[in-house]
């Protein structure tokens, strides 16, 4: 089942000086692994993990993950 | 394939327990119904299958550790949450098959060999679900 949440974490990476997922992996707290799940919206990070990614990049939540209401 | 130091280390766990399991429940088979090994055998047997599972997990957790540039990170969110889901609908498996030889302990006269290698058999089942969900959800989401 894939997330209703969407995200534009892979265009903000390249935005900022092409950031690796590593990079904001490290920059989180998470694994890289899980950046990766997150960006193919398999998984759908915790409030507070949202928060600090918006805070990497310098952009309100709702520049980072949209929220789609399904038909 | 792209696999974190977690996913590479419950691989290793489910081929493992799988292998050596599946031999020991195939040699044990006859104890599995009508109690035809004695204690004693089944007993050798079951301690040579636990001797072969740690030995062989800590070669192959060895071998995950060492092809994993990961493997020092502690768990994440996302970790600790695929382990809680694959954990919790593992407990209700092995439940179900538990109270299954339960059940059928109470009603049919049965050695406690057989009801052991029964009770054995329900805890690897629920143990190679375990494994599998992890993975299913590593790989798949949910």
């Amino acid at each position: 089942m894939n997330s209703s949440i969407s995200n534009e974490i892979r265009k903000l990476r390249f935005e900022h000086s092409e950031m690796t997922q590593k990079a904001l992996a490290d920059a989180i707290g998470l694994t890289r692994q899980t950046v990766i799940a997150i960006e193919k919206g398999r998984y759908s990070p915790s409030l507070e993990a949202a928060f600090k990614i918006a805070e990497v990049f310098s952009v309100p939540l709702e520049e980072v993950f949209q929220y789609r209401i399904k038909d | 394939m792209n696999l974190s130091f977690r996913e590479k280390s419950t691989w290793v766990s489910l081929i493992i327990v799988t292998v050596v399991w599946l031999n020991y429940f195939i040699r044990i088979r006859p104890a599995l119904f009508d109690g035809s090994i004695g204690r004693l055998e089944s007993i050798g047997l079951f301690v040579g299958a636990v001797v072969v599972l740690v030995v062989m997990q800590i070669i192959g957790q060895i071998i995950a550790v060492s092809t994993s540039r990961s493997a020092d990170q502690s768990a994440d969110e996302r970790d600790k949450s695929i382990a809680s889901k694959a954990g919790n609908i593992s407990g209700w498996v092995l439940s179900f098959l538990v109270v299954t030889v339960g059940g059928y302990a109470l009603f049919i006269d049965v050695s406690s060999v057989v009801i052991a290698n029964w009770l054995l058999l329900s805890l690897v089942l629920s143990q190679i679900a375990e494994y599998a969900l992890t993975l299913f959800y590593y790989r798949r989401g949910w």
